[in-house]
């Protein structure tokens, strides 16, 4: 208290948290009912409620380099108990969509993937990429299109198109995503110095592969419990879809290479385990996405849906519907099935090169600070022993703003 | 002024419809004075200390019974409701509805009809924490004074009472009456009623030992109370040395009580003097949003504040479990201090707000009330006139001043009439 601390106020990153989703933050009052009630907070410098004042006052440089948001799954529990309806939750996943946007590279990325008509923007994109790549392998006339469809002609889903066009997307997206992370780590460092209670790297890596894997933080929430279901199915499913991926591109690269037919040829019957896996997880994504659409559009627990999560979540709805209509349509022999293929290879371009920019990118600054939440000690942080007076030594983050 | 002069009819006879009866018949107007409880008081009577000075109600309320009895220019109505009230500023019609008390005015409370007596009742007065028999004298300073009985407590065909009375003051086959009244003004002083707690369901309220609400605390402290002044906490009468108060419990909450009810701060503060005045070893911990002490009730804060024994911390409770032997314990975040507080205590005291006596009640026509059930002067259509906490939240002594003026503005209704 004796030392005198000048508040760095962003009226505009205020003005931003409320776009993003935290249109009733200045309702807040700071009792403090939200962090009583949240499941996961830890009980040093517990959140949400700094943040609620954090983000009225505009200190951005706290609250971008916050780990407290990603702690915060969404429960829900503080905003169905705010006396104010200020809804602390819907405020917490609006400063992660700032933190996205702040610490994405490119920067001007994070922000074009925060509206409806920035995606447009970044959509066109692998729309004409593709379209470009598929005419140019094909003499600028797709000739194929008057074959059966069965099975792909060789020119739509030629390997020229993943090789010149995918690989270099995919490591767009992780290369800009570990830079990004890079400025996460920077930003978290400085705000969570390592303390007696932190474990070793390779154990907080451990341990939070562990928690994503059973998804142990996310069924921790009271309100919404049930949230965690979709995610897992999703989760699972993705998994399941990249080792789809790897299978069938692994297949064809020792056909290839072998110069013969050594291993089953692709597209895989569909007896086939690889084949197995990506249908039924298929099948686990459309259910789980099925959920989460259900949810957002008609569950008000929920919370607030901005447009920075619609798009991620129709992207990953396109994805699923187009992938799945576009094997039923081969299979069907309609010749549909390569426009459908087309948008399914936009779609895909857009979740992989967008990866760290976009609401996917929560996958990157989630996992990262949950590990760093373990690393620095900060996930056992205890309060003060009110009844025998101690105080435990607190993070500089609260001592000057609390 | 006219010969023929209106009537005025004040509705509830606690402190501020007594004022504002006393006020207009002490200058010569006629009031009917309608109160629903067999005995007057109502809230004040049931505390323990009052704001500004701290007085118990035998100070200042007996004041009042003192200028109420000799004066005959007020026509009383106990156990009464008025059921209807319809027309206009300066004529109004009005039905009281008037419940049989079973004991009349012969009664002189020499209490032998309560020695035969062989069934029991909650006692409301001390909300509910001991128990009187079916027929009882409403509290020490009941007035009228007079006993009453509790019909739906007695056993079928029981007239032990009837039997043990000399003074032939009971009767058991009364009958509920009905009276109508014409009158020129009606002044509503409903009062005001603790909001129920059992509704803020982390609070625990009802499920767990020993949370009780503020009102409750007054009856714990007051010598004419259940433990006679001395601080023994309901589950098993164990003496209290260590309370939390819990500030705001359903007061400006959206989900609750989306007003500050504007006294459960200074109650707080207040309850927190006298146990420490009474027990030099009690630990008190107030839990606050902010703490609200208008006026020159800062500096009463501020003495609160000084006693190294009352600690005030910045953060609302915002859940209450049982702990071991009965202690409940209440979770906060300490704001001031950045980190989580589990604080276990011999008893929990809830500042519940307070509700207007009408919410969710159904009203007589002529009266209008707002969405939180005041009755508030800008909406009022047909002139009626609110006195007191029916119309806002406040403490003893802004609601006297109030009735003061409601007191006025009714006898301007009936001189205009």
């Amino acid at each position: 208290m004796s030392d005198r601390v000048i508040l760095d106020a962003d009226l505009k990153f205020v003005q931003g948290v409320i776009k993003a989703g935290g249109q009733d933050l200045k309702k807040c009052y700071q009792c403090s009912t939200c962090t009583v009630v949240c499941p996961l907070t830890p009980e040093g410098t517990p959140f949400p409620r700094k943040e609620m004042i954090n983000a009225q006052w505009g200190i951005k440089d706290k609250l971008i380099t916050s780990m407290d948001p990603w702690l915060c799954f969404h429960c829900n529990d503080c905003s169905e108990q705010c006396p104010r309806e200020a809804k602390p939750g819907d405020v917490m996943a609006a400063i992660r969509n700032m933190i996205i946007a702040n610490v994405a590279v490119p920067s001007f990325l994070g922000k074009l993937t925060q509206s409806i008509g920035g995606s447009l923007l970044l959509l066109l994109f692998p729309i004409i990429l593709l379209g470009a790549v598929i005419l140019g392998i094909n003499g600028g006339e797709l000739a194929f299109l008057d074959k059966p469809v069965i099975v792909f002609h060789p020119n739509m889903i030629s390997i020229p198109v993943i090789e010149i066009v995918f690989i270099p997307a995919f490591f767009f997206g992780i290369i800009t995503g570990l830079l990004g992370i890079k400025r996460l780590i920077n930003g978290l460092s400085k705000n969570y110095p390592k303390t007696e209670d932190g474990e070793p790297l390779v154990s907080a890596l451990i341990g939070t592969v562990k928690d994503v894997l059973s998804h142990s933080k996310f069924r921790e929430c009271g309100v919404n419990a049930n949230r965690n279901v979709a995610h897992m199915l999703l989760f699972y499913s993705f998994i399941g879809l990249l080792i789809t991926t790897a299978g069938v591109t692994s297949i064809y690269y020792i056909n290839k290479i072998a110069g013969a037919t050594v291993v089953t040829p692709t597209p895989l019957p569909f007896f086939h385990p690889i084949k197995i896996i990506g249908n039924v997880s298929a099948l686990a994504a459309s259910i789980g996405i099925l959920l989460i659409l259900g949810r957002r559009l008609f569950s008000e627990k929920i919370g607030q849906t901005v447009a920075f999560d619609w798009i991620f979540i129709l992207n990953i709805a396109l994805i699923v519907a187009t992938g799945i209509l576009a094997q039923t349509s081969r299979v069907a022999g309609s010749q549909v099935a390569y426009f459908i293929y087309y948008c399914h290879l936009v779609f895909v371009f857009f979740l992989f090169a967008y990866m760290p920019h976009s609401k996917f990118g929560h996958m990157f600054y989630r996992a990262t600070a949950l590990v760093y939440a373990r690393y620095s000690g900060r996930e056992k942080s205890v309060g003060m022993n009110f009844l025998e007076g101690k105080q435990q030594e607190l993070p500089e983050e609260t001592k000057e703003v609390a | 002024m006219a010969e023929q002069k209106g009537k005025i009819l004040v509705i509830g006879g606690g402190i501020s419809g007594l004022t504002t009866a006393l006020e207009a018949a002490e200058v010569g107007y006629e009031v009917i004075l309608v109160e629903k409880n067999p005995a007057l008081g109502g809230r004040v009577s049931r505390f323990y200390q009052y704001f500004p000075k701290l007085c118990p109600p035998l100070c200042g309320l007996e004041i009042n019974y003192r200028r109420l009895k000799p004066n005959s220019k007020i026509q009383t109505f106990t156990d009464s409701e008025v059921v209807s009230i319809t027309g206009n500023a300066g004529s109004y019609k009005a039905t009281i509805k008037t419940n049989p008390a079973y004991v009349n005015d012969k009664c002189v409370v020499c209490d032998k009809c309560t020695d035969v007596c062989p069934a029991e009742r909650d006692n409301d007065h001390n909300y509910g924490l001991d128990k009187t028999k079916a027929i009882y004298l409403p509290h020490e300073m009941a007035w009228p004074a007079r006993f009453v009985i509790d019909r739906a407590k007695c056993p079928d065909g029981c007239t032990k009472c009837v039997d043990a009375c000399d003074y032939d003051a009971i009767e058991l086959q009364a009958q509920e009456t009905t009276t109508e009244v014409e009158v020129a003004s009606v002044v509503y002083a409903t009062g005001w009623k603790p909001y129920d707690a059992a509704k803020i369901e982390n609070l625990g309220y009802g499920n767990v030992s020993n949370v009780i609400n503020n009102v409750t605390m007054e009856r714990l402290a007051a010598g004419n109370g259940p433990t006679k002044g001395v601080m023994l906490r309901p589950s098993d009468q164990k003496k209290v040395e260590k309370i939390a108060f819990v500030q705001c419990a359903g007061s400006r909450d959206e989900n609750h009580l989306p007003y500050c009810s504007a006294i459960c701060c200074l109650a707080s503060l207040k309850q927190a003097k006298y146990v420490r005045e009474a027990n030099p070893d009690a630990e008190i911990y107030i839990f606050y949003i902010d703490l609200r002490t208008p006026g020159k009730y800062e500096d009463f804060a501020a003495q609160i504040q000084n006693d190294e024994k009352i600690t005030l911390v910045k953060g609302k409770v915002a859940k209450i479990t049982e702990g071991a032997g009965q202690n409940p314990v209440v979770e906060a975040e300490d704001i001031l201090n950045g980190g989580m507080v589990n604080l276990e205590v011999d008893m929990v005291v809830l500042a519940t707000g307070m509700e207007s006596s009408l919410r969710g009640q159904s009203v007589p026509e002529a009266v209008q009330v707002d969405e939180n059930g005041f009755v508030a002067p800008s909406i009022q259509k047909n002139g009626v006139i609110a006195a007191g906490t029916v119309k806002f939240p406040a403490d003893v002594n802004s609601a006297i001043q109030d009735s003061t003026g409601a007191a006025l503005k009714a006898i301007q209704t009936v001189v205009g009439s």
